[in-house]
């Protein structure tokens, strides 16, 4: 049965349900919408590469780059229209991409929304790989590999992650190398798509004016779905990744790099934890925001000293770590990230700040569901993190308060850090 | 939705009514004839005044204030627009139904003092906000070339005609940097609040005469009538043999940028045929570039072109492998001589006027690309979205083949890789 769920104060409602043979659909209804956004997701992404393949025993090592490989392979079909052909008859939008964690399909457009889903789901159910076709990929994804090598921020994501993580294979590039992607074969792919592209391994999120129930049936009785039986959760090799940060310091000279740029990065471990993880989550984004955002004395005084041009954070969750990064543009980074490293040991936070933090928050998610894409993508955001959707964030935000936020960081050591810097060759 | 538009002699007020969004959308539009030399300055002022104000003095203060105001947010851009150079500055809040009442007017008197009064004591600006904007531009400025697809974009521009404002560049240049003082800044801050040309939209659930009557009480400009000039651009000269400059640098990938002019179109073929021959050529993913020289070919990640009917140009642009240069300049040359010589599926036309239509509804769906639309009308020769629905319909295959002739390579432009070949 499909059960309806409130975005609470934002007037959004989101009608889920979990299929017989285990996907996952939220719908989620703009009454006053003329567009829509869709997203049929899996839960397999660049870190997993070692895994049994659905129906064998065995466990299996697949080349590095094979999720983001498959995703653009996804894209052949045998009966020769492909979905940009297809999609582009109702002037419709589609596009792939590929995470860590997840792949996803999108589709988005104002036209045709039934059979453009009906569609979506049937290319993602119809893999076509040969020799040929798969041979034809290398040259193009090369020349993304080749596109991404020559972006500092994205060379600088790559390394942030090698100094973290020791073992994790989140160390590799999404996309992986050159060398790695040229030993992938169909084989291999059909294995990756067998084991993790079954309906109880993957989510679908659809954002528009429509009715719910006759987007539900339709995606029930979709032929492709309909007699697919529960598939066994897939078998992935586990990481005994240490807790220590692999590297404390890295400086790097970087080719097209023209001003110095920097991660600081914490890797917290969730080991211990006493609270929920949203919960916890939502309180190390607090004092994140209130003692480094746009409002607070230590960005003004960094900038009045010519120390900080660009400071971003963002958290992830890895496992059973909550990586912090503080993404920087600095002439000189190393006495930014000093500063940043004292800050971190002697700040205070005031009931004030924490009620004007929950205020912009709660704004925030209000203006969030004026737009359909952004809507459906931290829905599946959350569902990536928390293994669900959270519909009471609004609730959530507003119970914040200073006394639990000093107890969780009493507890709290930003010790556990790493630094790197990019700088001009 | 309802449209309201009022001239108020220094400024003309556009009030758009909707209920379709929780947020009130705000845009002043300062607009004036492009100067290269003045480019700099526009961006530090639009900045600077985004940054601090009389009232809020410093980063934090105007930060906490738009904080306390449910997160209203001020936001300044500046952009080119053929001949034109403006500077936005937008405010958005949510509606009241979800924060407190008052919460617009409070909102709006935050817009006001931004724009009215700035950080400035003895007609200077106020020396930290000048020097954290000056250290912030510097930066931006000089880490331009990291963004190599833009950078070779930006010298393709400057190889086609150097003197010709398309040329001009967002990003601001750092000898004009240098000459920005606290003092020359307030006097440009004079001349820009009272010689752009201006125009306010709002946005939102909104009551037209409470807003009308709010923005009239708080926002009086004082300009003085100027005359407006042309935003289209026209070019001097075609070249009739196609120029190529090929430059060097550190990096993996090249970066191909071809410079296409036009000339000569008539006010329906800009609007719509060559709109229309861009989405076939280059538009998406079932172009005709993206199919030969990505799908059938290998050679490229990316290859897509747009056009601007305003510059009176069409950039084709792609990340490839050096030593492919010639091949992917060949297979591009063959594509757009298929178009001339009609051979393209109609079906391609059908499928792009499909695509044009639901860009056009889906523009009904974002506050700002709604203001667009109706600032592009008020100041292009440009019709509303409703007869821009049936006229797009009109065009035929024979229109995209007229056009396809006045579309003219003129300049080819490659940021060679030399990385790979140490």
């Amino acid at each position: 049965m499909m059960n309806k769920k409130e975005l609470k104060g934002t007037d959004t409602f989101i009608f889920h349900e979990e299929l017989s043979n285990g996907l996952n659909v939220y719908l989620l209804p703009f009454p006053n919408k003329k567009n829509y956004f869709m997203s049929y997701f899996t839960k397999f992404g660049s870190i997993n590469i070692e895994f049994v393949p659905n129906g064998e025993k065995k466990e299996i090592k697949v080349p590095l780059g094979i999720a983001h490989f498959l995703e653009h392979k996804m894209f052949e079909q045998e009966d020769g229209e492909v979905p940009f052909e297809f999609f582009a008859k109702s002037g419709t939008g589609c596009n792939a991409s590929t995470g860590f964690k997840a792949t996803r399909y999108i589709v988005y457009g104002t036209n045709n929304l039934k059979e453009n889903l009906s569609y979506l789901i049937e290319y993602v159910n119809s893999p076509y790989f040969t020799d040929e076709n798969v041979e034809k990929e290398k040259g193009i994804i090369a020349e993304e590999i080749n596109m991404y090598d020559d972006n500092p921020e994205w060379i600088l994501t790559e390394e942030v992650e090698k100094a973290l993580f020791k073992v994790h294979p989140i160390r590799n590039d999404i996309a992986g190398y050159i060398d790695t992607i040229d030993k992938i074969t169909k084989e291999q792919l059909y294995k990756c798509y067998n084991t993790f592209y079954q309906p109880s391994n993957m989510g679908i999120v659809v954002g528009g004016n429509f009715n719910p129930e006759e987007i539900m049936d339709l995606i029930k009785n979709h032929p492709l779905l309909k007699d697919k039986k529960l598939a066994p959760k897939p078998q992935i090799k586990g990481v005994d990744e240490p807790i220590r940060v692999n590297k404390e310091l890295v400086e790097i000279p970087c080719h097209n790099v023209a001003s110095p740029k920097a991660g600081f990065s914490i890797k917290l471990s969730l080991k211990d934890i006493k609270e929920d993880l949203f919960t916890y989550n939502l309180y190390i984004g607090m004092i994140l925001n209130i003692v480094f955002g746009t409002s607070s004395t230590f960005r003004e005084e960094m900038m009045a000293k010519n120390l900080l041009n660009s400071l971003i954070f963002e958290r992830m969750i890895v496992d059973d770590f909550l990586v912090i990064t503080f993404w920087i543009e600095s002439m000189n980074p190393k006495e930014l990230i000093a500063n940043i490293k004292e800050e971190i040991a002697n700040y205070q936070i005031t009931e004030e700040e924490v009620e004007r933090c929950k205020k912009v928050w709660i704004s925030s998610e209000v203006v969030m569901t004026d737009n359909v894409e952004i809507t459906v993508d931290n829905l599946i955001s959350d569902i990536m993190e928390y293994k669900e959707i959270v519909p009471d964030k609004i609730p959530m935000i507003r119970k914040m308060n200073l006394d639990k936020l000093n107890k969780i960081k009493k507890d709290l050591s930003f010790d556990n850090n790493s630094t790197v810097i990019l700088l001009p060759e | 939705m309802q449209y309201k538009k009022i001239e108020l002699g220094s400024y003309n007020l556009h009030l758009i009514k909707t209920d379709k969004f929780k947020t009130v959308n705000i845009q002043v539009i300062f607009s004036d004839e492009i100067k290269k030399e003045d480019i700099t300055k526009r961006n530090f002022l639009s900045d600077v005044l985004t940054y601090s104000s009389k009232k809020y003095a410093t980063k934090k203060s105007l930060a906490t204030a738009s904080q306390d105001l449910y997160a209203a947010s001020v936001y300044s851009t500046c952009y080119r627009l053929g001949n034109y150079y403006n500077t936005d500055i937008n405010l958005y809040f949510l509606n009241e139904k979800y924060t407190e009442k008052g919460m617009a007017e409070k909102s709006l008197d935050f817009l006001k003092e931004v724009i009215f009064n700035p950080n400035v004591t003895d007609d200077k600006f106020d020396a930290t906000s000048f020097q954290v904007v000056k250290n912030n531009m510097r930066l931006q400025i000089e880490s331009l070339k990291e963004d190599t697809r833009k950078y070779s974009m930006i010298r393709m521009l400057e190889v086609m005609d150097a003197k010709m404002p398309y040329s001009y560049h967002g990003f601001g240049y750092l000898e004009d940097l240098e000459k920005i003082t606290r003092e020359n800044l307030y006097e440009y801050y004079q001349k820009f609040i009272t010689t752009s040309n201006i125009e306010i939209f709002v946005i939102g659930d909104i009551d037209f005469q409470e807003m009308e009557s709010m923005i009239k009480e708080k926002f009086k400009f004082n300009t003085y009538k100027k005359k407006k000039i042309d935003p289209i651009i026209t070019h001097n000269k075609i070249r009739m043999r196609t120029k190529t400059v090929i430059e060097k640098d550190n990096i993996n990938q090249a970066k191909l940028t071809i410079g296409c002019k036009t000339h000569d179109l008539s006010d329906f073929e800009k609007n719509y045929v060559l709109t229309l021959y861009n989405i076939v050529l280059g538009g998406g993913s079932e172009s005709l570039l993206f199919q030969e020289v990505r799908e059938k070919n290998s050679l490229c990640y990316y290859i897509s072109s747009t056009s601007n009917k305003v510059d009176n140009l069409m950039i084709i642009s792609s990340g490839i492998a050096s030593q492919n240069f010639k091949k992917v300049i060949s297979l591009i040359k063959k594509e757009m001589k298929k178009i001339e010589l009609g051979k393209f599926d109609e079906d391609m036309i059908a499928k792009a006027k499909t695509r044009y239509i639901s860009v056009l509804d889906e523009m009904y769906d974002y506050p700002t690309q709604i203001i667009s639309a109706y600032y592009a009308s008020s100041i292009l020769n440009v019709d509303i979205p409703e007869i821009r629905r049936e006229k797009i319909m009109t065009v035929t295959k024979e229109d995209i083949i007229k056009i396809s002739k006045k579309v003219k390579i003129d300049t080819v432009y490659l940021l060679e890789g030399v990385k790979n070949d140490e």
